[in-house]
């Protein structure tokens, strides 16, 4: 389906915009037609980022860098998604399908902090036809209710199940998708790794026993645990740290988001440091989170 | 003096052609799929009359033919009065053809605004150049659909 189509924008974005191109023609069910159209009216490229054919399958428009051209008075800040089709009935399960897919990985990327909307919404007209919030499960603020595919593959277990080093399983397994590691049913080396790591960042002893409190933050929603605005709740970060922490802390830099702070990380944190007046390391503590929350809100709301 | 005169007088004139003193006029009817088929102009003794066409697009099934919807309308009068800028919005392309002449009518020029600034998949956008400030007025109409700008006060 969609996995991995979505590159976080190194532009500021926060909200998505649905749109349909208003045709049920096959012919048009295509990128290249759409893109003439929107030369046409003097677009530089198509004005989507994405266009979804009624086969369910996902092709990328204009570059994801650029600010879309879709929404008039509101493309700034924003991705705009374009399904084919024009008449309610004729949008097909497998378009739902995928547009669900696209923007669970949107919203994962962007923490969900960002909010989906229909053009109708800034605009009167009838786009996108469909009914994209029941499709997306979105409550009045835009917010997205689908759950993740991932997370939601993987059931936490009834009864809790303490794990260490050098077992093995279908519990293991579970351990090892809610930990982002590749998922052999193997308590290696690299689960151990990965364990000890997620326990540090969460002020745990970083011992590799996965107890029930690991398992507990584990399935915390992440805006619980993780995207908080209170830097006291955020754990100390530096080169080799992993997971959902440095996720934010390279959100919040606006660089690449990889849940791993390796050099480039290091690089972006030495510079944001130095630019503050700050003795040049890698090492991101409490006063730090409080400057990169505090520049965000800036960003952000003013 | 004669700048406030001026006013005044442009002001009685409105109130006496009944044309309201709006600066940006909205209505129509949410819709998409459209398109503005053609544009015609007609005189009057005290206003010139824009129409748009409103059909079908080309990725609609009645492609072609008059559309059921007129779709929606926003104009925007100059602060000066002298130039209108309209969008409207359901419709995904415009195929009228330029206008022949506007002689014995107060509108110098329609341009289609085309580019990355006016990003809309779904509007179309205008700007008319008046001769003289003026004032306006917009409704629908049915079978077949059209959009009609009433620019007065010459």
């Amino acid at each position: 389906m969609a996995k991995n189509i979505f590159k976080k924008p190194q532009r500021r974005v926060d909200r998505v915009f649905l749109h349909c191109s208003a045709s049920d023609n096959p012919s048009h069910d295509n990128v290249k037609t759409i893109r003439q159209w929107h030369k046409e009216r003097g677009f530089s490229d198509i004005g989507y980022h994405f266009f979804i054919h009624k086969s369910g399958k996902i092709s990328v428009g204009r570059s994801i860098d650029k600010v879309p051209a879709a929404q008039y008075g509101h493309n700034t800040g924003t991705i705009a998604i374009c399904l084919h089709g024009l008449k309610k009935e004729k949008f097909t399960q497998a378009q739902f399908q995928a547009v669900q897919s696209l923007c669970l990985e949107i919203n994962s990327a962007y923490f969900s902090n960002i909010s989906f909307h229909g053009h109708k919404e800034v605009s009167a007209k009838a786009c996108p036809v469909f009914d994209y919030k029941s499709v997306l499960k979105l409550d009045n603020y835009g917010s997205l209710g689908l759950q993740s595919s991932v997370i939601g593959d993987v059931e936490l277990p009834g009864e809790f199940v303490e794990l260490n080093y050098g077992d093995k399983g279908a519990e293991v397994e579970k351990l090892q998708k809610l930990l982002g590691i590749k998922a052999d049913g193997d308590y290696g080396k690299k689960t151990l790794k990965a364990v000890k790591s997620f326990k540090q960042q969460h002020g745990l002893y970083a011992s590799g026993i996965v107890t029930r409190e690991v398992w507990e933050l584990l399935t915390k929603p992440i805006l619980e645990n993780i995207r908080v605005n209170d830097p006291t709740k955020l754990p100390d970060l530096k080169i080799g740290s992993r997971g959902k922490s440095v996720e934010f802390l390279q959100e919040l830099l606006f660089i690449k988001v990889d849940g791993v702070f390796g050099a480039n990380t290091g690089k972006a944190v030495v510079e944001f440091k130095v630019k503050h007046g700050y003795y040049p390391s890698d090492i991101v503590e409490e006063h730090i989170w409080r400057l990169l929350l505090k520049n965000k809100r800036v960003e952000h709301y003013e | 003096m004669n700048r406030y005169l001026k006013y005044i007088l442009l002001l009685l004139l409105f109130l006496s052609n009944g044309f309201g003193a709006s600066q940006l006029l909205k209505g129509g009817t949410v819709s998409d799929g459209l398109d503005v088929s053609a544009i015609k102009l007609g005189t009057h003794e005290k206003f010139t009359r824009i129409v748009f066409f409103v059909n079908y697009w080309e990725g609609h099934e009645q492609a072609n033919t008059p559309a059921k919807s007129t779709g929606s309308y926003e104009f925007k009068l100059s602060d000066d009065s002298l130039s209108i800028e309209a969008q409207l919005l359901g419709f995904r392309s415009a195929t009228a053809g330029d206008i022949e002449s506007y002689r014995g009518t107060n509108i110098k020029s329609i341009k289609q605004l085309k580019g990355e600034e006016y990003g809309d998949d779904s509007s179309i956008f205008y700007k008319i150049e008046l001769s003289k400030p003026s004032s306006i007025k917009a409704f629908t109409l049915q079978d077949p659909s059209r959009i009609v700008l009433d620019i007065g006060g010459f």
